[in-house]
């Protein structure tokens, strides 16, 4: 395979026969993550070599380098390495100017680095830099195959080229010479090989490929200092101990296809609605795992980025848990004191990258003996380039990269799906047997103020039906529950919408995990089927679980009963985002009220509407509200309920609004339907909404 | 005290502290600070919606969320601080044409001005701003921030931002008018900036002195335009303000009166009689203002010393921003008799007025106390809701006095205010209040 690393994608033109190929950045711009394909962007050209372009932005625009990144990023999550090819060979830049274009160069991908340069002393610098690129990553490793000297026939470039080679130690594979032959070639559309076999240019071609795929050794990167290269391309020799004659060479293996990023390319499948659909991102993937690690209590989180970044993940964190502390006195301790420390990124750092400052950050968190560190990277080290999977470590301390990149890999959703698969993937012990009357809990939102409560309230019906919760995945968990979250027999989401159903397939596909098939519930029905399908699940004598729902049942129709004397008839509108509606259209069919229509606006979170009273239901989806207060006046309606209660309607009739998150349990919608009554019970109006005119006059932007 | 105060509560072994806000936000609040711009963050939504929420929370100008009256496209349904909600190709291939719809889109005839802003990571890929923007608008004044400064101190930004906006009013020299000031240093991100700047309108009004403007907080482009025209600039705090003083000195030679911040009875008094004695007002009503207020401290103070001995010798914690807190020092020790135990700031400030304050402190033998809030005990804390909240999880013993933001989510119909007779009084409330537990 020969993959393009430069904007112009000119690298495999030749092979395939002068036609250019779709690049993978226009084929990012295109395609939606679920259809993306590896074959989509792999052409097969000249003798069964498969070609890649990444492509690039306009020049003067955007960050090239940036799409490097991006090319690799997909290349890995489509399996690249599991193609199996003989080699892969990257056809890089020769200036290395960020960490965008150096990513080819990483230990992680190339085992070997071939550089080609001319005998101006331009290219020469241009090597030397990549020399110096190299340096950067793990240099222990020895990893320079040689130069090739592209010969352009002009004074003393051999001598220059020569003293180069000698000052950094390294052989002159080949010496391409400058010839006619090259454009004859590219006239044709065809590569050398392909359009003269038998010429001596070709010969040489053969013979460096040969000493590519057999050369039996590799040697340091030693760049020159900016100083020396001038003496020794200038033509003063420089006394370096370093000759390619006794430099130490490690044994060439073959290049072998590695798989040490098996984990990213696995939660690369899981994408956020968000992402799938290629919609304006809500949030960033930074933040959403940042949110959704700061939840692991004996962890540190290492935010990779500026401060502003960590200052606004912190306070998205600690919002709810100060929120909940001045309400209620409640104090959660990931939620007000959140172990997230920042790299605090500046100017420099931008320009010089950041691996080294986040590599000196890990040690410090690491002397404060966490159970793990994650690392979750920003945009800006995304678009430089900084390196995060080799600062990966498996051992007491697991240090567990997070490649958000800021918004780069996805919205907030993207990110919260991220963190959860790869902390369950780096720290989830499979070998674990499971208890039989374990259960774990997965998903909760601890930016919901009743998440505490929602928890406590199913914790309470498991334990009256004799199970025991062995890990809530992820809040306020220490790294042992997750190390043992096998441990459980069955696992119970907090929310089944498109988050919960991804998270379900990730760990149904990664850990065999068992799954229940309701989420919390919400509601009478939900309640009664849950309770009883958790009995059948763990043979609990159905006499003892109906006897539990029997009292309930009761006390739940008998509140119906009383609402019902108030509000049936009452003619309710619902227009919102939400898409678990169940408890609210049971309710209203409890209460024998008249639905009048139900208008679902669309929500960047979840793409399904389904209802279990759907066929009931007058629905209209991708509902739009600007500019239809004539339409829902029509509609007469004596109850409007919306997620944003909105003020259009002054007193006409009774809004309300309907919670993201209602209570669990048979009784919290109760509860709702119960103010509603009271309201309509005392006539009560509400005098101020009168007032907003004077509101506009003195808050709105341009009226006073 | 000492043991009371520290019960081990958390099962955590580390905590980190809160992590401040830098120059990126201090840019976006400083520009959203002016009522009628238009502050476009040319960035992801995730550097938006915290801080058009924040904005707008603390200083209103209309209502978000209403899918009735607000745009997705662009404001995503909060009604400041519209975005290009920049993703990863446009990392890739720049935001330019995102950037031209979104000014198309947002900007009215009666935006004083439009600022774009870069976020972090659009400012790394270099996008020709100041290009897009000179051909989309013709009339509107507008400015570029093209590099916030990355983890720069959050004042650093706020004052940036503040000068590229006074340079692109283009604002005219005008007649000095008798009796005016400028009141320079507020910001929007302080939490009680709104409660502040209406009790020292007020004690200046009843010395006969006039606001004219409050320059990036909560100010008009007008207010901005009319600003040369005060007799005196008033700053009201160094790390905030110095700067922006001295461009109103440097392009329109308006002195400035340098203060200690006027929180407590004397600061307050001191303040109005200097600014009095600079441009000719007269105090005296204002003076009687503060004397009533004192009288009211008297009074409850006097009903809880005479059965606690309080609040003589209670320690207090403090981490703020630098003159709130050296302020708060200078009220709560000579007036209350309370002791320092903890003084912190949220960034390290001038080493000059670092200095002063030290030199302060230790002829007190209190330098001591400079140092971070993890270190000491105290009875009360005077902060945000973040490193309240942090100790309260602690298990440590004390009343928290939100004087900084983030809040802990209390809504302030009233405004309350930190300065002048009503912020001393406040700050009294508070005292009194979160003292009485410790009463035996």
């Amino acid at each position: 395979m020969q993959v393009g690393c430069d904007p112009k994608h000119d690298s495999t033109r030749q092979l395939l026969n002068g036609h250019p190929s779709v690049t993978v950045l226009e084929y990012l711009r295109q395609v939606t993550p679920d259809q993306y394909s590896f074959e989509d962007i792999v052409s097969i050209g000249y003798a069964g070599v498969a070609c890649v372009e990444a492509g690039g932005p306009e020049p003067g625009v955007g960050c090239a380098g940036r799409g490097i990144l991006s090319t690799f990023s997909l290349l890995e999550s489509l399996g690249v390495r599991t193609q199996n090819y003989d080699l892969i060979l990257y056809d890089v830049l020769g200036d290395v100017v960020c960490g965008g274009f150096a990513v080819p160069i990483r230990n992680e991908y190339a085992d070997v680095v071939y550089i080609v340069t001319s005998g101006e002393f331009m290219s020469i610098y241009s090597a030397n830099n990549i020399l110096r690129g190299v340096t950067h990553f793990n240099n222990s490793k020895h990893r320079i195959g040689g130069l090739i000297f592209n010969q352009r026939n002009i004074e003393g470039e051999n001598e220059r080229v020569e003293r180069f080679a000698n000052a950094v130690g390294l052989p002159i594979l080949a010496r391409i010479p400058r010839s006619n032959e090259f454009a004859i070639a590219e006239r044709l559309g065809k590569t050398l090989i392909d359009c003269l076999p038998d010429s001596s240019v070709t010969g040489l071609m053969r013979e460096l490929a040969v000493k590519i795929t057999d050369s039996p050794k590799r040697y340091e990167a030693n760049p020159l200092s900016e100083s020396e290269l001038e003496q020794v391309v200038l033509g003063k020799v420089v006394n370096r101990p370093h000759s390619f004659l006794n430099q130490q060479t490690e044994a060439f293996e073959k290049p072998l296809i590695k798989s040490t990023r098996l984990a990213t390319s696995k939660l690369k499948r899981i994408v956020s609605k968000n992402v799938l659909y290629q919609e304006p991102l809500h949030g960033c993937a930074y933040c959403g795992a940042v949110s959704v690690s700061s939840q692991v209590s004996d962890a540190i989180v290492i935010s990779h980025g500026p401060r502003s970044c960590a200052h606004m993940a912190y306070n998205a964190v600690t919002s709810a848990g100060r929120r909940l502390y001045n309400e209620r006195g409640i104090l959660l301790p990931n939620q007000v004191q959140p172990n997230i420390v920042s790299t605090d990124k500046d100017e420099n750092i931008m320009v010089f990258g950041g691996t080294e400052l986040l590599k000196s950050k890990i040690e410090e968190c690491k002397k404060r003996k966490p159970s793990a560190i994650f690392v979750i990277s920003a945009c800006t080290s995304g678009i430089i380039g900084d390196e995060l999977q080799a600062l990966k470590e498996t051992d007491d301390i697991p240090v567990i990269p997070i490649e958000t990149d800021g918004d780069i890999a996805g919205d907030y959703m993207q990110g919260a799906l991220m963190a959860n698969s790869e902390i369950a993937l780096n720290l989830v012990d499979s070998q674990v047997n499971p208890n039989p009357m374990l259960v774990n809990i997965i998903g909760e939102r601890s930016f919901y103020k009743n998440a505490e409560d929602n928890f406590k309230a199913v914790e309470k019906l498991l334990i009256q039906l004799g199970l025991r919760i062995n890990c809530r995945y992820l809040s306020n968990t220490p790294v042992s529950q997750i190390r043992e979250m096998k441990k459980a027999n069955l696992n119970i989401q907090a929310f089944t919408d498109y988050k919960g159903r991804m998270l379900r397939n990730f760990f149904e596909q990664n850990f065999n995990m068992p799954f229940f098939d309701m989420p919390f519930p919400v509601g009478f029905f939900e309640t009664a089927v849950f309770v009883r399908k958790l009995g059948e699940r763990f043979h609990i004598d159905k006499e003892r679980v109906e006897t539990l729902l029997s009292a309930e049942t009761e006390r739940y129709f008998e509140r119906v009963g009383q609402l019902k004397q108030t509000l049936k008839d009452r003619r309710i509108v619902i227009i919102l985002y939400n898409r678990d509606i169940d408890w609210l259209l049971e309710i209203i069919q409890h209460l024998e009220m008249t639905l009048v229509k139900v208008c679902v606006m669309n929500s960047c979170s979840e793409d399904h509407f389904h209802s279990r009273y759907l066929e009931d239901t007058p629905v209209e989806m991708h509902y739009e509200m600007r500019g239809k207060e004539s339409q829902i006046r029509a509609w007469k309606p004596d109850i409007l309920l919306s997620t944003y209660n909105a003020s259009e309607f002054g007193d006409e009739f009774f809004t309300d609004s309907i919670p993201y998150s209602p209570d669990n349990g048979m009784f919290g919608v109760l509860d709702i339907a119960e103010r509603w009554a009271e309201i309509f019970d005392n006539s009560l109006h509400e005098g101020w909404k009168a007032d907003e005119k004077y509101f506009n006059w003195y808050f709105g932007t341009f009226k006073k | 005290m000492r043991n009371e105060s520290q019960r081990p509560y958390s099962n955590q072994t580390f905590l980190e502290p809160h992590i401040y806000p830098d120059a990126f936000s201090g840019t976006l609040w400083a520009l959203d600070g002016i009522k009628d711009g238009l502050v476009l963050l040319n960035g992801p939504t995730g550097c938006k919606f915290y801080h058009a929420s924040v904005s707008n929370s603390q200083y209103c100008r209309g209502t978000s969320y209403n899918p009735a009256q607000i745009d997705e496209e662009f404001y995503f349904r909060q009604n400041r601080i519209p975005c290009t909600y920049l993703d990863g190709n446009d990392f890739v291939y720049g935001s330019e044409e995102k950037l031209r719809k979104a000014l198309q889109t947002t900007v009215t005839d009666q935006h004083g001005f439009v600022a774009v802003v870069n976020s972090p990571g659009a400012a790394l890929i270099g996008d020709n701003l100041e290009g897009v923007l000179e051909d989309e608008l013709h009339d509107t004044p507008w400015l570029a921030m093209e590099n916030t400064g990355f983890s720069e101190p959050f004042y650093t930004g706020f004052q940036k931002a503040a000068l590229a906006l006074l340079h692109c009013l283009q604002i005219p020299k005008q007649p000095t008018r008798a009796r005016t000031v400028n009141l320079i240093g507020f910001s929007i991100y302080q939490k009680h900036h709104e409660g502040n700047i209406r009790e020292l309108t007020r004690l200046l009004s009843l010395a006969g002195i006039q606001v004219i403007s409050t320059p990036m907080a909560a100010c008009a482009c007008l207010d901005l335009i009319k600003s040369p025209s005060a007799a005196l600039n008033v700053l009201i705090a160094p790390e905030s303000g110095h700067e922006i003083a001295q461009w109103y000195s440097d392009h329109h030679q308006i002195p400035c009166l340098e203060l200690p911040i006027p929180i407590g009875f004397d600061a307050t008094e001191h303040w109005i009689k200097q600014i009095c004695e600079q441009i000719g007002g007269n105090p005296e009503s204002a003076l009687e203002a503060i004397n009533y207020a004192r009288a009211v401290s008297f009074q409850h103070l006097h009903s809880f010393n005479a059965l606690s001995g309080f609040p003589k010798g209670t320690f207090y914690g403090i981490k703020a921003e630098y003159s709130l807190a050296r302020g708060l020092y200078h009220f709560l020790t000579p007036y209350l008799g309370m002791l320092p135990s903890v003084i912190a700031f949220y960034e390290e400030p001038d080493p000059i007025l670092l200095r002063t304050f030290r030199e302060e402190l230790a002829e007190k033998a209190l330098e001591g106390c400079l140092t971070e809030v993890e270190s000491a005990p105290f009875h009360l804390l005077f902060s945000d809701g973040n490193t309240i909240a942090h100790h309260k999880a602690r298990g440590t013993i004390f009343a928290g006095v939100e004087v900084c933001l983030p809040s802990l989510g209390y809504t302030d119909v009233i405004p309350k205010a930190t300065m002048g007779c009503q912020g001393a009084l406040y700050l009294i409330e508070h005292v009194i209040n979160g003292l009485k537990f410790f009463c035996k």
